[in-house]
């Protein structure tokens, strides 16, 4: 708990000192709420109890105050850097102090009697829904066996069953247990390889990472917490070649009692004509070999043989893996920090997005390091007690993805024989 | 409610010593009304702090429920504590319900056995037994497992199992060490 003297530091030397009014819900607890916290913390969101009213956030205001100052509310990984991402969260200091100041004051009211207005749940349209053909249950609790390997995630397989290609610019996943369903990746496969794997059982879905053979789960985008909708900037698609499938990797937390599942993706089509493909580049690490208690850095780079623009990223790894860094080095201007995880957590991770497409000339050398620590002291490591970790895959035992799109038709096609090339080289 | 608080030390409680006696009566779900620290011969009573929508609390739900099954084939009495003001009695009987949690659980609205327990945070264990004199003494306080390694940051799974421990050990007549164990959880605030 916060120390006295923190909070009277806070209270007399902070933003909201000494002449100023104390803060009260009517100003500013309730629109820091409304800013900040009601997109989950509503009922039925997929926080576990509401903050929208007075009543709500009162008997909390202390330890509200706590996970605010510590960051760990509301739940958002990259460190603000040079590119700035779309729907970012985090609090300003100016409200962290106000949210302390206020637990300390004895969280006056003000006389408002108004609720944080939560912000209207639109039905988004959609052109297309595909949902699970039956349940499937997330357990009350991790177990010996869940966390290890991939278990605390699961993968769904969505045929889409359509003739021609699609041109996606959203993916809206409507999620039937929001508490226990985290980080979603997506992927379309026309191999029918997931499908196959999906039906060698009984069981709805596998444990298997989402990935499918050189295609790495997250090529389509991902959702989260908090970010059921996946939108790609006006004038971007998602590919989804002819007889594809929709893969999804769900990655669950438990919450104490079972949920059962039924998830239902509904896809947004591009209307506009000129709209270009999204390609996602790679990096990555095939093979990580650690021994017990000890932590490595480990890194790829590769260079982008066409002038692309950038849309967005997404950092892949398990909890083992607790920082990653993805920075481009652009020929005549230096090194750009795109995304920059320092303290990362698998079960809050989303595809950032871009605030604008970022221009990157052919050239431009993509260097990702991931910081991996095999050790007890890092909490999220699901290998426990921990062992030697060796670990591989062929798109990589730690990965990350760049969402990138070619300036016309013929760059596109060459940007993706490079990316196959490389795959090749990197797996075989 | 002030005059109730007793100052105890967080290891060792005496609630039925001369003097401080302090007959705590607290409704269940049902309306019925429990004496939770009346001591009983050699028995060992088992207090869960807890809180409906308290996640931290919520996902050892299973865990609680393993902790009474345990008390309970010992031949203690266990009790799941709600210690909030907004906490109705149709609205635990359903959180139990929806956890698959079956133990008594009590609606401590004014925080009274919060307060003599010292009790800060949702979930935390007081595992009591009855001494020679009769009276009832704390023999172990605080966190249950290690899920949560702090605030935020969550295990895929507990790795270490305190809370059975200190209630075996309890049942057993066996020292617990240690006796307390700072616990982590949602904070217990002052009602308003
Ligand atoms: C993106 C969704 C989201 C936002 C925004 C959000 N929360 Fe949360 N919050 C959650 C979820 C989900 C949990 C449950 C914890 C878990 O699953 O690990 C939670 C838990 C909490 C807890 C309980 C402590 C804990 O770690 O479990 C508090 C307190 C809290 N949130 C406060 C806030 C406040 C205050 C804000 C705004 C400043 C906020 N949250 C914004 C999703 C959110």
């Amino acid at each position: 708990m916060m120390s006295l003297a923190a909070i009277a530091t806070l209270i007399c030397g902070g933003q909201v000192g000494s002449g100023s009014p104390p803060p009260t819900w009517a100003h500013p607890v309730r629109e820091i709420m409304q800013t900040h916290c009601v997109s989950c913390h509503h009922t039925n969101g997929p926080a576990p109890f509401s903050l929208a009213r007075y009543e709500d956030v009162a008997p909390r205001a202390a330890f509200v105050a706590e996970v605010t100052s510590q960051h760990i509310m509301p739940p958002w990984l990259p460190r603000p850097g040079e590119v700035e991402l779309r729907d970012h969260r985090g609090l300003s200091p100016q409200e962290l102090a106000a949210l302390q100041a206020w637990a300390a004051s004895g969280h006056l009211n003000g006389d408002d009697k108004t609720t944080a207005r939560v912000p209207e749940t639109k039905v988004q349209e959609v052109d297309l829904v595909l949902t699970m053909p039956e349940a499937w249950t997330v357990p009350a609790e991790g177990d010996v066996n869940w966390g290890r390997r991939d278990r605390d995630k699961w993968t769904f397989v969505l045929p889409i069953l359509n003739e021609a290609p699609l041109r996606v610019q959203s993916i809206v996943h409507r999620c039937s247990a929001p508490r226990a369903v985290h980080a979603v990746t997506y992927l379309a496969d026309d191999t029918g390889a997931a499908l196959w794997n999906d039906q060698r059982d009984d069981i709805v879905g596998s444990y298997m990472t989402g990935d499918v053979r050189d295609h790495s789960s997250g090529q389509c985008g991902g959702t989260g917490v908090g970010s059921r909708v996946c939108r790609l900037p006006q004038g971007y698609h998602w590919l989804i070649p002819p007889h594809s499938d929709l893969v999804m990797e769900v990655h669950f937390r438990p919450t104490g009692r079972p949920h059962e599942l039924r998830e239902s993706v509904g896809l947004v089509f591009a209307t506009d004509e000129e709209s270009r493909p999204v390609r996602s580049l790679l990096s990555m690490v095939r093979r990580v070999d650690i021994p017990a208690g000890e932590s490595q850095r480990v890194a790829d780079e590769y260079v982008i043989p066409e002038d692309v623009e950038a849309i967005g990223a997404l950092p892949r790894a398990l909890g083992v893996c607790v920082s990653i860094r993805i920075a481009a080095d652009i020929p005549g201007e230096g090194e750009v920090v795109l995304l920059d995880v320092p303290d990362y957590d698998p079960h809050w991770r989303l595809p950032y997005m871009f605030e604008s497409p970022r221009y990157l000339p052919a050239g431009t050398i993509v260097r990702t390091t991931w910081q991996i620590e095999n050790t007890e002291d890092n909490h999220r490591n699901p290998f426990l007690p921990v062992e030697r970790l060796s670990m591989a895959r062929r798109t990589g035992a730690v990965s990350s993805l760049l969402y990138v799109a070619a300036e016309g038709p013929e760059s596109d096609t060459r940007l993706q024989e490079w990316q196959a090339d490389a795959m090749r080289m990197r797996t075989h | 409610m002030k005059s109730f608080v007793l100052i105890v030390s967080a290891v060792f409680v005496c609630v039925g010593c001369s003097g401080g006696h302090r007959v705590v009566s607290l409704p269940d779900t049902h309306g019925a009304q429990h004496v939770p620290l009346a001591a009983h011969g050699d028995e060992v009573v088992v207090l869960l702090f807890s809180s409906p929508d308290c996640p931290i609390a919520n996902a050892i739900a299973p865990e609680i429920e393993r902790l009474h099954q345990l008390t309970l084939a010992g031949g203690g009495r266990f009790y799941l504590v709600h210690a909030r003001r907004d906490v109705t009695a149709g609205g635990a009987a359903a959180h139990a319900r929806e956890f698959g949690i079956t133990a008594t659980v009590l609606l401590d609205r004014e925080q009274t056995l919060v307060q003599i327990m010292d009790a800060t945070v949702t979930p935390e264990l007081v595992v009591l037994a009855a001494a020679q004199d009769g009276t009832l003494r704390t023999t172990y306080q605080g966190r249950i497992n290690n899920l949560y390694a702090s605030l935020g940051n969550r295990r895929d799974r507990a790795t270490k199992h305190w809370g059975r421990d200190a209630i075996s050990k309890t049942l057993n007549g066996e020292r617990v060490d240690p006796p307390y164990r700072q616990p982590l959880g949602c904070f217990l605030e002052q009602n308003q």
